[in-house]
C-alpha cells in the first residue's frame, strides 16, 4: 500500500542561520537577519558567507566554474547530506529545484559583456550557468544523482511546484526519494529591477537563500534507520487570478479559500495548526486562505527575519518541518505554538498560480 | 491510473505556421534555416538561424484565434505570440474553446527557456551614449523577462483554473512539461492540460552557443559524417492532453495515446554527454518502461539530433544500447536539420511533427544529410518524407545540466502499452 512520503533530511541556507539546527536555535531565540547596510540591496536580507568546496572536496574543478545560485543549491543540498538522518543512497534519487529569476545577475553580466565587448569575447564558461536547470544539473553531478531532474519556474510558486513534483513522484513509485527544494539570490540587477517596477527592495524585505529537503518512501526511510521529521500530506495547484493581470500577483481570495479547503480535504490530515504564507501581508491571500481553513491559524514571520523571495517556499517547507517536528518551536516572535497538528504551505504566484500543501507530524 | 490522449496540437515553426504547413514541411523536406534577420548577426561564428519570418497572425490564424477565443497579442513579445497562436490552433483540434478550460480540471504545464529575453535585449542594446538602462527600460519589459511570464499570458488568456507550472530544463523542457502534464492526469490532479514550450531567437541564446562553439555556420546536418554544429532556431508548440475518458465522453478526436515519460540526470558534465550513451538509452527506457512497451514495437524514433558531433554520436549509442540489432536500419530522425534547434520548445513542436507522421502515414526526414558516419549506423531517413505508417514512436530531447527525457506516444489505433 503506498503511503505519504516523508521528510527525513533538510538543508536550510537562510540570512537568518545556516544549517537546521542553527536555524531552529536563531528561530526560538526570536532573532532576525541584519539587513544589508550599503550599496543596491541595501535593506534586503543576504545569506553569509560559506564555502561550498569544504562540502564537496571533489567537486573543486567543477566549483570554479560555478555561479552563485548554483553554489546556494548545491550548499543547501550539501546541508541536507550533512544532516542528521543524512540521504542515504542517492544514486537514484530525484532532484527538483524551484527558481522564478534563476542567473538573472550572471545573465546580465552575460548581456552587458556582449554590449560592450561584442559576440567575440563572449565568455563560453558562463553560458551553460544561464540556463535555470543548472544549478539542478551541478547538484546532480555533485551528488552523482542520476534520478529524474526537474527544475520550475513559475514565480512564487516554483519551490512548491518542485516539492510536490517530488512528492508526487515519490506517492507513485516513480522514484523512492527526492532532494526538492528551491533557491533564489539577492543582487544588483534584482534590486535594480524591483525598484524600477515600484518596489524597493527594503520592502517586505527582499531575501535570497535556498533549501533542499530530502522526501523519500516511509519504507525506505525505515530500510536506512532514519526517523521521519514530518510527513507531505499533499499539495494542490491551481490559479486565483483576477483574469487580465498576467503580469501581477493579484489573488482572488475565493479561489485562495477553495483551493485551500480542497488541499486540506484531501490530504486527510489536519487540524492544520500553522500557516505559512508566501506574502503573509497580502490581504486577499490571507482572507483566502482563513476562509478556506474556517478557522484561525498562528502565521510564521519569516517574511521579517529571513525575507521574501520568489522560491522562498522551500524554506518554508523547512521551516514548517521543524514546527511539526518539534511543537515547543515558536511559530512567530510572539511565542506561540502552533495549535493542530498540520502545516500549511501556501504561496501565490505573479500571473496567478497558486499552491497549498499540506505538512503533518510523523 | 488514467490513460492521457492527445486530442489537439498546434505548431509555429521556420517551416510553417500551423500544422497542416509544418506537416507539408516536414514531409518536403524543407528547410527553415536562413540569416538571422531579427538582430544584426554578422560578427557571429555563424549568422544563421531557424527564424520565423513572417507575421504569424495570418488570416488562418486570425480565424482560429477568434474561433478559440484567444487574442493574438503582441505586447507581450514575440515568444507569448508564437505560444497564443499555437494555443489557438491546438485548441480548434481538439473542438475546444478558451470557455471550457476555466473548469478547475484544466491545467497548464509550459516550457521554456527564453520569454522576452530578446525585448530587453532590444532596450540594453540600443541605449544611446549617457543613458542608463535602469532610467528607460519600462517595468512590464522587466516583468516579460522570467521564463514563467510565457505561461502567464496563456492562463490570462486560456483561464485555467487547474495546476499551473512552468518547467525550465534548457532544450528539454517542452518534453519534461508534457511529462509533467500527463504525470498530472494519472495523479488525478487535472483531467486535461495544456502543455507545451515556446522559445523565441535571441542573442543570448545565440551567442551562448556561439561562444561554445557548438554552432555550425551551414544548414545543420544531424547524423552526417560532416555535421559540425547545431543552428538556433525559434517557435511554440501547445498540446491539448486528456483524460482518456474524458476525451471520448465528449466525442474527441484522439490523435495520440502518450503512453510514457522517461527522465534522468547523466550526472557527468555540464553541457556534455556522457560519451556511451547511457544518459540517453536510460531516459529512451525509462518512457518505454513508464508506458509499458517492448522496444520491438517502437517504429520511429524522433531524436534530439542537434548535430553536433557528440550528441548525434552519443544518442545514436544509445539508441543502439535500448533497441539492439534494430537499431541498425531503424528510422530515427532529426526533425532539427529543418526547423533549426528551438531549444525549450523543440520537444513540443517535435512531438507535433511525430502526431503528423502518425496522422498522415509518413516519416520525418533529415534533412541536408549527404554523407554517412560509419559510427552511426542508423537509418537516418535522409532529406525527404517517407511514406510509411507509424504506430509507436520515441521523441528525445536531452540539455544542458545533464536532463534526458523521453516520451513514448503511440498512434489511436494501436494498441500497445499498459
Amino acid at each position: 500500500m503506498k503511503s505519504d512520503p516523508v521528510i527525513t533530511a533538510l538543508g536550510v541556507l537562510s540570512p537568518l542561520a545556516m544549517g537546521r539546527a542553527e536555524f531552529a536555535q536563531a528561530w526560538r531565540s526570536g532573532a532576525s537577519a541584519e539587513p544589508v547596510a550599503e550599496g543596491p540591496t541595501a535593506g534586503g536580507l543576504a545569506v553569509g558567507k560559506f564555502i561550498l568546496r569544504k562540502s564537496y572536496p571533489e567537486g573543486r574543478a567543477l566549483m570554479r566554474r560555478m555561479d552563485r545560485l548554483s553554489k546556494m543549491i548545491c550548499m543547501a543540498g550539501a546541508l541536507a547530506r550533512d544532516d542528521e538522518a543524512g540521504l542515504g543512497d542517492v544514486s537514484r534519487t530525484a532532484v527538483a529545484v524551484g527558481t522564478d529569476l534563476g542567473t538573472l545577475e550572471e545573465t546580465w553580466a552575460f548581456l552587458c559583456r556582449l554590449r560592450e565587448k561584442g559576440p567575440e569575447l563572449a565568455n563560453p564558461n558562463s553560458f551553460p550557468n544561464l540556463v535555470p536547470n543548472a544549478g539542478a544539473g551541478y547538484l546532480g553531478i555533485l551528488m552523482k544523482a542520476r534520478g529524474p531532474s526537474h527544475t520550475f519556474c513559475q514565480h512564487s510558486t516554483c519551490a512548491d511546484d518542485a516539492l510536490s513534483w517530488a512528492a508526487d513522484g515519490v506517492l507513485s513509485g516513480w522514484f523512492d526519494s527526492a532532494l526538492a527544494g528551491g533557491a533564489e539570490e539577492l543582487g544588483e540587477i534584482r534590486a535594480r529591477a524591483m525598484a524600477r517596477a515600484g518596489c524597493p527592495i527594503s520592502v517586505g524585505p527582499a531575501g535570497e537563500g535556498g533549501a533542499m529537503l530530502l522526501l523519500e518512501s516511509r519504507a525506505r526511510a525505515a530500510a536506512r534507520g532514519a526517523k521521519p521529521l514530518a510527513v507531505w500530506s499533499g499539495s494542490w495547484g491551481g490559479s486565483g487570478l483576477r483574469r487580465g493581470s498576467p503580469l501581477k500577483r493579484e489573488v482572488d481570495p475565493d479561489e485562495v479559500a477553495n483551493l485551500v479547503s480542497i488541499a486540506v480535504e484531501r490530504s486527510g490530515v489536519g487540524p492544520v495548526g500553522v500557516a505559512l504564507l508566501s506574502h503573509p501581508s497580502d490581504e486577499a491571500l490571507r482572507d483566502g486562505m482563513l476562509r478556506g481553513l474556517g478557522r484561525e491559524v498562528p502565521m510564521t514571520d519569516h517574511d521579517a527575519r529571513c525575507g521574501i523571495h520568489p522560491a522562498d517556499g522551500a524554506l518554508r517547507a523547512a521551516l514548517a518541518t521543524m514546527l511539526l517536528a518539534d511543537a515547543t518551536l515558536p511559530v512567530n516572535r510572539s511565542g506561540v505554538n502552533r495549535n493542530g497538528p498540520a502545516a500549511l504551505l501556501l504561496s501565490a504566484g505573479r500571473g496567478g498560480s497558486l499552491r497549498a500543501s499540506v505538512l503533518s507530524e510523523a | 491510473m488514467s490513460d492521457v490522449v492527445i486530442t489537439g496540437f498546434g505548431a509555429v515553426t521556420p517551416i510553417g505556421l500551423g500544422v497542416e504547413a509544418f506537416a507539408s514541411g516536414l514531409r518536403s523536406g524543407a528547410c527553415g534555416v536562413g540569416e538571422i534577420e531579427l538582430f544584426d548577426a554578422s560578427r557571429y561564428r555563424s549568422s544563421l538561424g531557424g527564424q520565423i519570418l513572417s507575421d504569424v497572425r495570418t488570416e488562418r490564424a486570425r480565424e482560429l484565434s477568434r474561433r478559440a477565443g484567444v487574442p493574438l497579442q503582441t505586447r507581450y513579445g514575440r515568444t507569448s505570440l508564437f505560444s497564443l497562436a499555437a494555443l489557438a490552433e491546438a485548441l480548434c483540434m481538439a473542438g475546444l474553446h478558451t470557455d471550457d478550460l476555466g473548469d478547475g480540471e484544466t491545467g497548464l504545464a509550459f516550457g521554456g527557456c527564453t520569454a522576452g529575453t530578446y525585448e530587453s535585449e532590444e532596450t540594453l542594446l540600443g541605449l544611446q551614449d549617457g543613458q542608463d538602462y535602469w532610467d528607460i527600460v519600462p517595468p512590464m519589459e522587466l516583468l516579460l523577462t522570467p521564463v514563467g511570464t510565457t505561461a502567464d499570458v496563456l492562463l490570462t488568456v486560456g483561464g485555467m483554473r487547474g495546476p499551473v507550472s512552468t518547467i525550465s530544463t534548457a532544450c528539454s523542457s517542452a518534453t519534461n512539461a508534457i511529462g509533467l502534464g500527463m504525470r498530472w492526469i494519472q495523479a488525478g490532479r487535472a483531467t486535461r492540460v495544456i502543455v507545451g514550450g515556446a522559445d523565441g531567437l535571441c542573442r543570448l541564446t545565440h551567442c551562448g552557443f556561439n561562444a561554445l562553439r557548438l554552432v555550425s555556420d551551414a544548414p545543420p546536418r544531424p547524423f552526417d559524417a560532416r555535421r559540425n554544429g547545431m543552428v538556433i532556431g525559434e517557435g511554440a508548440g501547445v498540446l491539448v492532453l486528456e483524460d482518456a475518458a474524458r476525451a471520448v465522453s465528449r466525442g474527441a478526436t484522439i490523435h495520440g495515446r502518450l503512453l510514457g515519460f522517461g527522465n534522468g540526470a547523466e550526472a557527468h558534465h555540464a553541457t556534455q554527454p556522457r560519451p556511451d550513451g547511457s544518459g540517453a538509452a536510460a531516459a529512451m527506457q525509462a518512457a518505454l518502461d513508464d508506458a509499458g512497451v517492448e522496444p520491438g514495437v517502437v517504429d520511429y524514433v524522433n531524436a534530439h539530433g542537434t548535430a553536433t558531433p557528440q550528441n548525434d554520436l552519443t544518442e545514436c549509442r544509445g539508441v543502439h544500447l535500448v533497441f539492439g540489432h534494430r537499431a541498425t536500419g531503424m528510422s530515427v530522425s532529426s526533425t532539427k536539420s529543418q526547423t533549426g534547434h528551438t531549444l525549450g520548445a523543440s520537444g513540443a513542436i517535435e512531438m507535433c511533427g511525430v502526431l503528423l507522421g502518425m496522422r498522415e502515414g509518413f516519416v520525418p526526414p533529415t534533412v541536408n544529410w549527404g554523407e554517412a558516419d560509419p559510427e552511426i549506423d542508423i537509418d537516418p531517413v535522409p532529406n525527404e518524407g517517407r511514406v510509411g505508417s507509424i504506430g509507436v514512436a520515441v521523441s528525445n530531447s536531452f540539455a544542458f545540466g545533464g536532463n534526458d527525457a523521453s516520451l513514448c506516444v503511440a498512434h489511436p489505433d494501436v494498441e500497445v502499452g499498459r
